[in-house]
């Protein structure tokens, strides 16, 4: 078979005419020349001379200003797209500082350990060029306690993590005493990641790290790149608590590259359901594989990156399972595996990947010709970087956006001109987030005693300070306040998500011989490790046999399964402080503090391929307990009464109505979907809803208990932040909620489905066949 | 943000706080606590007061145990000083033992020679009891004892912070008394006593007169040379080597916790178990220096040492250089009643022999442990690779392998070199004929 090049291939795509009638889009991009600029003036011969043995003879024009700007001391950010060089906008000025006084020293937080290692080789391959003495490290939880001392003392550039600095750095800084008495430049990559919860983490510990440099008398220089994100600056500031000058004009040149928008056809226009979009990506990926383009598919879940793997595997047969030519990457792959894998991109061993967004960021893998997005990533951000993995560099390329029957993917294929002008996403932290916040003040005490009249963060410092004397926990003397715990307070929270800890996931398929082969977080353990649960790894299925919660370790044995499981969740919502309320209509709108119960109580199997339910199973597992921030609003009873539907009926509409309106609010907050939850409830947390296998009711009782009274019944609706203590999302939803139910209304109307479908109102599996009629009356109502 | 109302909304998220049961917010019940305070105080104003005398000098009311205020730059602490006449002991050690502290001995115990040069007056045993044992810039030493010769006494100085706010002056006294000429003695105080005020040093601002000092940790040779005891704890060894005993001794892990309690009670009785076992830790250290410096460092003396000991003293001169020494008490125990010991020694004293050239000595001692143990492994490869080596009889040498390796208690790691050293000498014999 001759192959074909990705041009070709693309020509000939172009006359399939049942492929075309479901693109939506095909934009190519020309390539761009790109903008150049001379070296600034002053910068020494050396160094200029590094680059131009690099072939960099000239800089990008945002290059030139970014690194002016750092010169003159500026704390500056830059925010351009994907490959565009932001990497010597900070390692020039860096080493520029070093060879002018060999003292100096520079800290660099990468998100991840993968990227800092990638960063500390190519920062080292600049020192060798130069021939000078310069000593760069890496400093994370795999640093040996031998290198420690050394890298303490001797290492001019360290490069770390946000986590690392806040357990492991800033908790012993008298031992870092030479980094931060000569600290110049503090290089932060990868801001946009440092959103929601990591992001207020993050706000925070550089907090500490300002508040420490001050102490040895210094006053670091910050250089922060982002992906292209709609609030750079204010982000930046935010996050810096400082002003930041914006470096986000490109001026490097860019490839062509052709962008193709696809809807996949109704295969049941009844209820609304699409093919699946792996069906499609899996169709397309093997033809480029098949045609030698190095390919990588992003999936939206986990579920869905062994699920696909797995058919890219059956797809390749003669190869044997464990020959990496198709692989799958994701975060609970440990890191010899994950190195291999990228090993193998770079070189061109494995043709094709299939990932979760763990590829998205700035780890080198290499040029690839072709990015095949399986589903919307969520964000508009997040969507051109998993573009950009395709022709980084230069060369024909080709993305690929196919969409699910989801409403936001929906909204976005359907709606081409919107995205491709649409500003991406807004990046949000709340660094005053009281639990954030207290938690670092702790950690800050623990570091250097507080004086009175020192400022952290934006509520009334002296009143928490006077919380934790009253707790114990801080003791003071006349105008300090001391640290007086025993325990070691940067250890007891972890920066990304609420809980630390992580269920080891243990191969007991060989008696007497268990493995690791992976890791979950806290959270996804109760929906991914249940008993019960099958546990997709590299396209192999392990059955759940046990999972220990106090041990944190999840017991799962090898099967051949050909169904994968999907966990059912319940969640109740109490109010706990309404901020502010009033009335629209009949309805009241509020927004306040939540406490939001959750309980995985089943799971549903569902077969390979045709995605048939096989049956469900039960799950026994502690309830999770969430305070958070919520935007409410309650339908009284009178209003319901004239809609001709029984009571589980009016359930399900509401249960519609909340996915519609949940899915449509992380649109308007240009939100990730996830940092956003909603439920169906009162608002004293009475009653909830009950899914069972046919029917949603409501019940006073998660177990047991039955149905609650005629009487109790004025249902509300709730979108709450997904995050302890609330990142600031309700009070906007709140602002928004007239908007946010006339946009409900026109997706729901205009939706081409007969019953309901995932793209309006949900699968009719989960909300019934009266959902999407019931949702409509009650928009009506709510509109009168 | 009006006060009390953060404390409210924290209470909530932490679960801490149940919600206000009945009326009134909880800011109305902070605005009453102050009224109350505020009316107690125009009370008790009006009434002429004498005022308390300020505290004297020698235990100012409260003060945890007796001692005086030590006022030093800036700031003061509690300074307690006791005096131990060198004709008291501790344990089994007569006090009087120190003023003969093998330096010799205590520097290849720290495997710092400048320590040889030092005297025994220059000692500064340092023990520190501290707000936890994690470390970090938030752990200090809230006690810092000190013990040292003086004239005909041993004295132990204890600088207790009353306060966190105490601990610059004290830790200014420290530098003052730590100064040129002085090296330290620690147990485990590398990794963890100077190590932690190295960085209440810097947290202070002050220059770390630590650093310069030898400093002779206790912990690593004690490891080595009581490698028998169950664990290198400062209480076991002062139990198996000093023979002091401590009983109702208050455990490390709870000193922390009675220091913030004390910070908040005010209560003596919280304090004074740590001061003394802060004051014998001091003592124990001294003791255990004599002693463990005594065992590696005179020629005498050693009687008493159990012959395991003496081994492992053997052991640790050997990897400090002192191959005469380690071969002297080598010798002692060549004959010792101890299987184990007996044979371990004839090994190592063999191996001396061997690195100092005394190849003949070596060799008969090698026949005659094989003549003892016609199985002994160890001596049988010494002389099958002199017999290779240096006597180019490969013949003999082959014997011995073919003896050992017909020896069939051998382990998989013992028999692979034996076989190569095996097939090596075959192939030697076979090209010699």
């Amino acid at each position: 078979m001759t192959r074909l090049t990705l041009g070709e291939w693309l020509a000939r795509l172009q006359n399939r005419r049942r492929f075309m009638e479901n693109v939506r889009a095909w934009v190519r991009t020309p390539p761009f020349e790109g903008r150049l600029a001379d070296f600034p003036p002053g910068i020494p011969d050396r160094l200029a001379a590094l680059f131009g043995r690099r072939g960099i003879t000239r800089l990008y024009s945002h290059q030139a200003r970014a690194i002016g700007l750092i010169r003159e001391g500026k704390d500056t950010l830059i925010a351009t797209p994907t490959a565009s060089g932001k990497t010597l906008c900070y390692n020039l000025p860096v080493l520029e500082a070093i060879l002018e006084d060999p003292a100096s020293r520079a800290l660099y937080l990468f998100p991840t350990k993968a990227l800092a290692q990638d960063q500390r080789e190519e920062f080292q391959s600049l020192i060798g060029d130069l021939k000078e003495d310069i000593k760069s490290h890496t400093y994370d939880g795999d640093t040996p306690d031998d290198a420690r001392q050394a890298i303490r003392k001797q290492a001019q550039v360290v490069i770390t993590n946000p986590d690392m600095l806040h357990t492991g750095i800033l908790p012993h800084h008298p031992k870092w005493q030479k980094l931060f008495s000569n600290l110049k430049y503090v290089v932060i990559d990868e801001l946009h990641v440092y959103r929601g919860v990591f992001g207020s983490h993050l706000a925070n510990v550089i907090r500490r790290l300002v508040r420490i440099c001050r102490f040895y008398g210094r006053d670091p220089v910050f250089i922060c790149s982002s992906a292209t994100i709609a609030n750079p600056k204010e982000h930046g500031e935010r996050l810096l608590g400082r002003r930041v000058e914006l470096v986000s004009e490109s001026g490097a040149p860019a490839a062509a590259k052709t962008v193709i928008l696809i809807n996949p056809p109704l295969v049941n226009r009844e209820l609304g359901i699409r093919q699946s979009p792996l069906t499609v990506a899996r169709k397309l990926a093997s033809e480029l594989i098949e045609n030698g383009v190095q390919t990588i598919v992003f999936a939206t879940s986990r579920l869905n990156v062994e699920v696909l793997t797995r058919y890219l595997k059956d797809r390749f047969p003669g190869r044997p399972i464990q020959d990496r030519f198709v692989s799958g990457y994701r975060g609970g792959y440990l890191p010899n595996l994950r190195r291999e894998i990228e090993e193998g991109l770079r070189e061109g061993k494995v043709m094709g990947v299939v990932s979760t967004n763990a590829l998205e960021l700035g780890i080198d893998i290499g040029k690839l010709e072709a990015s095949i997005l399986a589903g919307y990533p969520g964000t508009i951000a997040g969507t051109w970087q998993q573009a950009g993995r395709a022709g980084r560099r230069s060369g024909e390329s080709v993305a690929i956006l196919i969409a699910k029957s989801l409403p936001l993917d929906q909204f976005v294929v359907e709606n081409p001109d919107y995205f491709f002008a649409a500003s991406p996403e807004h990046c949000r932290i709340n660094p005053d987030n009281l639990l954030i916040l207290l938690h670092h003040i702790k950690s800050a005490a623990f570091e250097l005693p507080f004086e009175r009249g020192e400022s952290f963060g934006g509520e009334n410092l002296e009143e928490l300070l006077g919380y934790l004397e009253e707790k114990g926990i801080l003791h003071r003397v006349t105008d300090r306040w001391h640290w007086s715990a025993e325990s070691y307070p940067a250890g007891e929270v972890s920066l990304r998500s609420v809980n630390p800890e992580n269920v080891v996931v243990i191969d007991a398929t060989e008696t007497g011989n268990p493995k690791t082969i992976a890791e979950v977080d806290w959270d996804s353990a109760f929906t991914a490790v249940h008993e019960g649960a099958i546990y997709l790894l590299d396209s192999e299925t392990y059955h759940v046999d046990r999972l220990e919660l106090e041990r944190k370790k999840a017991y799962v044995r090898k099967v051949a399964a050909d169904y994968y499981t999907d966990a059912m969740t319940y969640t109740n919502v109490r109010v706990i402080d309404g901020f502010e309320s009033r009335t629209e209509g009949e309805v009241i709108v509020e927004h306040g503090e939540v406490q939001v119960v959750s309980k995985v109580v089943g799971y549903k199997k569902i077969k390979f391929y045709t995605s048939e339910n096989l049956g469900y199973g039960e799950v026994n597992l502690p309830e999770k307990d969430l305070h958070t921030t919520s935007y409410w609003f309650t339908v009284p009873k009178p209003l319901l009464d004239g809609i001709a539907l029984t009571r589980a009926e009016i359930v399900d509409a509401l249960s519609g109505l909340a996915y519609s309106l949940h899915h449509l609010a992380a649109v308007i907050l240009m939100a990730d979907l996830h940092d956003l939850d909603r439920a169906i409830g009162d608002k004293s947390g009475r009653w909830f809803v009950r899914y069972d296998q046919r029917q949603r009711q409501i019940v006073t009782n998660p177990v047991g208990g039955g149905p609650v009274g005629e009487d109790a019944f004025d249902p509300t609706i709730f979108l709450f932040d997904a995050y302890p203590g609330g990142i600031g999302f309700s009070g906007l939803l709140y602002l928004k909620h007239a908007y946010l139910l006339a946009s409900a209304r026109r997706l729901i109307a205009s939706c081409p489905c007969e019953v309901g479908c995932p793209a309006c109102v949900g699968p009719t599996l989960e909300v019934g066949t009266k959902a999407k009629e019931g949702a409509l009356s009650i928009l009506e109502r709510l509109d009168r | 943000m009006t006060g009390g109302e953060v404390i409210k909304r924290l209470g909530r998220l932490t679960g801490s706080e149940k919600q206000p049961e009945t009326g009134g917010a909880p800011g109305d019940r902070a605005q009453e606590t102050s009224d109350l305070r505020r009316r107690i105080e125009a009370i008790m104003n009006r009434r002429p007061e004498p005022r308390q005398p300020q505290a004297v000098l020698d235990q100012a009311p409260g003060d945890p145990v007796e001692g005086v205020e030590m006022i030093a730059q800036g700031g003061a602490f509690l300074f307690v000083r006791r005096e131990f006449p060198l004709s008291e002991r501790h344990g089994g050690k007569p006090l009087a033992e120190l003023l003969g502290l093998n330096m010799k001995g205590a520097a290849l115990l720290a495997g710092d020679r400048r320590l040889a040069d030092y005297d025994v007056r220059d000692a500064l045993f340092l023990d520190t009891e501290t707000t936890g044992l994690s470390g970090g810039a938030g752990t200090l030493a809230f006690l810092i004892g000190l013990g040292f010769l003086q004239k005909d006494t041993f004295v132990v100085n204890q600088l207790f912070l009353r306060d966190f706010s105490e601990e610059k002056a004290a830790l200014r006294y420290l530098a003052d008394v730590a100064g040129a000429g002085r090296f330290l003695v620690s147990y485990n105080g590398k990794a963890f006593d100077a190590n932690l005020l190295a960085g209440r040093f810097v947290v202070n601002r002050l220059d770390n007169p630590l650093l310069s000092l030898p400093h002779l940790d206790l912990l690593f040779p004690a490891r080595r040379l009581c490698g028998r005891l169950k664990d290198a704890r400062l209480a076991t060894l002062e139990r198996e080597v000093c023979r002091f005993h401590r009983p109702g001794d208050l455990p490390a892990q709870e000193i922390p916790g009675r220091y913030f309690s004390w910070l908040r009670r005010r209560d003596p009785a919280l304090i004074g178990d740590i001061f003394r076992h802060n004051l014998l830790d001091v003592l124990s250290l001294a003791a255990l220096t004599v002693g463990l410096a005594g065992l590696i460092g005179s020629d005498k003396d050693r009687g008493d040492h159990p012959p395991g000991d003496l081994l492992a003293a053997a052991r640790l001169l050997s990897c400090r250089g002192e191959l005469k020494a380690a071969g002297a008490i080598c010798a002692g125990l060549r004959d010792c009643g101890n299987r184990a010991v007996r044979q371990e020694s004839r090994r190592l004293l063999s191996l001396l022999l061997k690195r100092q050239g005394e190849l003949p000595q070596a060799v008969s001692l090698w026949e005659e442990m094989i003549k003892e143990d016609p199985d002994d492994r160890f001596a049988a490869l010494e002389l099958a690779k002199w017999y290779e080596h240096r006597r180019g009889d490969c013949g003999a040498a082959l014997d011995l392998v073919k003896r050992m390796l017909g020896n069939c208690a051998l382990s998989d790691r013992e028999e692979a070199p034996l076989k190569h050293r095996l097939r090596r000498l075959q192939g030697r014999l076979e090209r010699k004929k």
